[in-house]
């Protein structure tokens, strides 16, 4: 797709989700063709309409629809039940749920969207013996709504148990080598919400500091306020290009530096915006407060930026080397 | 290297160059541990460029014009890169191509170009930048030595400091004022002036990390030809700008490189006691300044104009580099604060240096200054 063709498309997935407006967005988005451009173009479907989701607040479906399509490429969408994927518990890259084959039970823990429809399944690894499996089956019983801080993100904290004989299992090297396909995708999707997410908190620190005076001036005009939004752009930028390059070789640690630098663009901009926004930033009715809901969530899901760092500062450590990325060419 | 036989693709290059570099493993090897005293370095850094300029290598990507190969500027990129990842130092006037000779090509009367360019590439001379002085440093356009206009010369009278390495350059990429004392970066032009001009007194300063790479110059009444004025007579401001871009941008993926390979050496430790919560922020922020400064190439590659957004790639590196060097010196203490042989005293160099990034090239009040009035375009007061 061609710039032109891009924007055009921006264009027609921003009226589908202001025509949703929160409400029904997944009949929007099946309706806009959005499981055939997520299969034909998945870089501009993912890194515009996830950007898109940030900007909005919107809730999707889209970080399931990227585990589907990983996992079962490319007939399995059409008339299966909703998938849910189980991320690990926030902050963590580790898998909790784990296998009790004592019990015969899944023990199901982690983050995933909310069931809007019955019936469903659901995709987690697992821990299983000591391995890593991937495994889907059904739970009647899964939350249908958010909570805590952040009730509208379509998110819901997972702990269940699951009859492990009712379950679909698949270890080995096949499960060893799709999940990091489906971190990696669900990274990226994080990563572009986030930078729409930022780019707001962004957009209405600049309005606010345009507009208000303080000493006689317009907040705008104090060099402190104006480096403060520099930072914050610099971030964004960095985000943007990681974001975009993760894409490249859609490998695990391309994707590890995009939600990595998204994360950090995501502290700069809560960190500063609100502060530039003063008091009208810590009432309700301004909107900065969804956004830092929400950023706060996206932060912690399939790896926090501690848990991330580690996770390549020990691969560096490993193999005595750095990785080749971005590669110049 | 035939012309005919030149690889033209950043691919190709990249396999050429790795492949010329395992076949004379030997013929470099002297090149992997320079060191010694400043005369002794830029020895062995200039045969070191000699050897690669003779091969081809740092011909590639300059017109053949200015006696380089052709090809797009990405190669210069990837031969830098090839060279750090191999282990080897930056050849002598390495990142002086990078920042001052594309004004120069690009700007400068085509006979000079062709005649001062295989000399700089060549590593056969040296060239020096100067812009700052004494009252002219963030606000570069206060500038005030004095450019006379008398007849085919200009007349130079005034002071230059932060000059790095003056005091070995042949030439001299310089700003002066040549309209009226209040016409800030509307008076400014530039030229090309030879360090032996008459008139010209050199005062090297001793940095923090006791080297006298930064020096300060006096001009008192030095004739430069008219011929030697790079661009448009009072359009100097243009040149400096395209001069920073390129420093702020490709000499900065010079400057990943060297991080990268900085970082790799790190990891090499025999026990590494660094978290690896920092070796990953390391990695991350390095991998930060790779992107913005891979985009910076690839625009001037393709002959897209850069505007403002080198700006990101500075405050990155300054970013990066301080955060690089601060977790080297915390990984080796003893070695940096005690040490006293040639490694630790790189360490140490290179850990004082980093301090610095911050502040040449533009402080990182500048850029963040340059991000607000002309990226995110915030009202001025």
């Amino acid at each position: 797709m061609d710039t032109e063709q891009v924007d055009q498309l921006r264009a027609s997935l921003a009226s589908a989700f202001a025509r949703a407006d929160g409400s029904d967005l997944r009949r929007e988005l099946r309706d806009f063709g959005w499981a055939e451009l997520l299969l034909e173009e998945p870089q501009v479907a993912v890194s515009v309409a996830a950007e898109l989701q940030g900007r909005r607040l919107a809730t999707t479906a889209m970080i399931d629809d990227i585990a589907e399509q990983a996992a079962s490429p490319p007939a399995g969408a059409a008339g299966q039940p909703a998938l849910h994927l189980v991320c690990p518990p926030l902050g963590h890259i580790e898998p909790a749920s784990h296998a009790d084959r004592d019990r015969g039970v899944l023990v199901l823990d982690g983050v995933a969207t909310i069931a809007r429809e019955r019936p469903h399944r659901f995709i987690a690894p697992v821990h299983d013996d000591g391995g890593l499996v991937l495994v889907t089956g059904a739970h009647p019983q899964w939350p249908a709504h958010g909570s805590g801080l952040e009730s509208d993100s379509g998110f819901c904290r997972v702990t269940a148990e699951v009859a492990l004989d009712e379950c679909d299992i698949t270890s080995g090297e096949p499960a060893k080598e799709l999940w990091p396909v489906i971190e990696a995708a669900g990274r990226r999707v994080l990563a572009h919400e986030l930078i729409g997410i930022c780019a707001e908190m962004l957009a209405m620190t600049v309005e606010h500091v345009t507009s208000r005076q303080q000493f006689g001036s317009a907040i705008v005009k104090f060099q402190v306020v104006r480096h403060k939004l520099a930072d914050v752009r610099l971030w964004l930028e960095v985000a943007q290009l990681a974001a975009d390059a993760a894409w490249e070789d859609e490998g695990p640690t391309s994707a590890v530096m995009a939600k990595l630098l998204a994360g950090r663009l995501a502290r700069e901009a809560r960190v500063n915006c609100q502060q530039l926004l003063g008091g009208m930033g810590f009432t309700w009715e301004h909107p900065f407060h969804r956004y830092l809901r929400r950023a706060l969530l996206l932060e912690h899901l399939l790896g926090d930026a501690a848990n991330l760092r580690v996770h390549l500062g020990r691969q560096l450590l490993n193999d005595a080397e750095l990785p080749a990325l971005a590669t110049l060419t | 290297m035939r012309i005919q036989d030149v690889p033209r693709t950043a691919v190709d290059v990249r396999a050429a160059f790795q492949r010329w570099l395992h076949d004379h493993a030997d013929d470099m090897a002297p090149y992997r541990a320079v060191g010694g005293d400043l005369d002794a370095v830029f020895r062995d850094l200039r045969s070191l460029q000699r050897l690669l300029f003779g091969a081809g290598w740092i011909r590639l990507g300059w017109p053949e014009a200015v006696g380089g190969l052709g090809g797009p500027l990405v190669l210069r990129a990837v031969v830098s890169e090839e060279l750090a990842i191999a282990g080897y130092p930056p050849p002598f006037s390495f990142a002086t191509q990078e920042v001052l000779a594309p004004a120069v090509v690009e700007h400068g009367p085509p006979q000079l170009a062709a005649d001062v360019l295989p000399k700089l590439l060549s590593g056969e001379e040296s060239w020096c930048q100067g812009f700052s002085e004494p009252e002219a440093g963030s606000d570069l356009a206060s500038l005030r030595l004095k450019a006379v206009d008398d007849a085919d010369a200009w007349r130079l009278t005034g002071e230059k400091i932060w000059t790095s390495w003056a005091q070995f350059a042949d030439r001299c990429l310089l700003l002066g004022r040549t309209g009226a004392s209040d016409s800030g970066h509307r008076g400014i032009t530039a030229m090309l002036l030879d360090m032996d001009t008459p008139g010209i007194e050199v005062r090297p300063l001793r940095s923090m990390d006791g080297d006298e790479e930064f020096c300060s110059l006096r001009f008192d009444d030095v004739r430069v030809p008219k011929d030697r004025t790079i661009g448009e007579v009072n359009g100097g401001w243009a040149i400096a700008r395209h001069v920073l871009a390129c420093e702020r941008g490709a000499a900065a993926w010079q400057r990943q490189s060297w991080m990268h390979r900085r970082l790799h050496d790190l990891l090499q430790r025999e026990r590494v006691l660094l978290s690896e919560e920092r070796i990953g922020e390391a990695f991350e922020l390095v991998h930060a300044l790779r992107l913005l400064s891979r985009r910076t190439v690839r625009a001037l590659s393709a002959g897209h104009s850069l505007g403002p957004t080198p700006s990101f790639d500075k405050l990155l590196m300054s970013t990066a580099e301080k955060f690089l060097f601060d977790a080297a010196f915390d990984e080796m203490p003893d070695d940096i604060l005690f040490g006293d042989d040639a490694a630790a005293g790189k360490w140490r160099s290179e850990y004082l240096y980093s301090r610095a990034s911050s502040i040449y090239g533009g402080t990182a009040e500048i850029q963040r200054n340059i991000v607000a009035d002309r990226i995110l375009g915030l009202p001025r007061g």
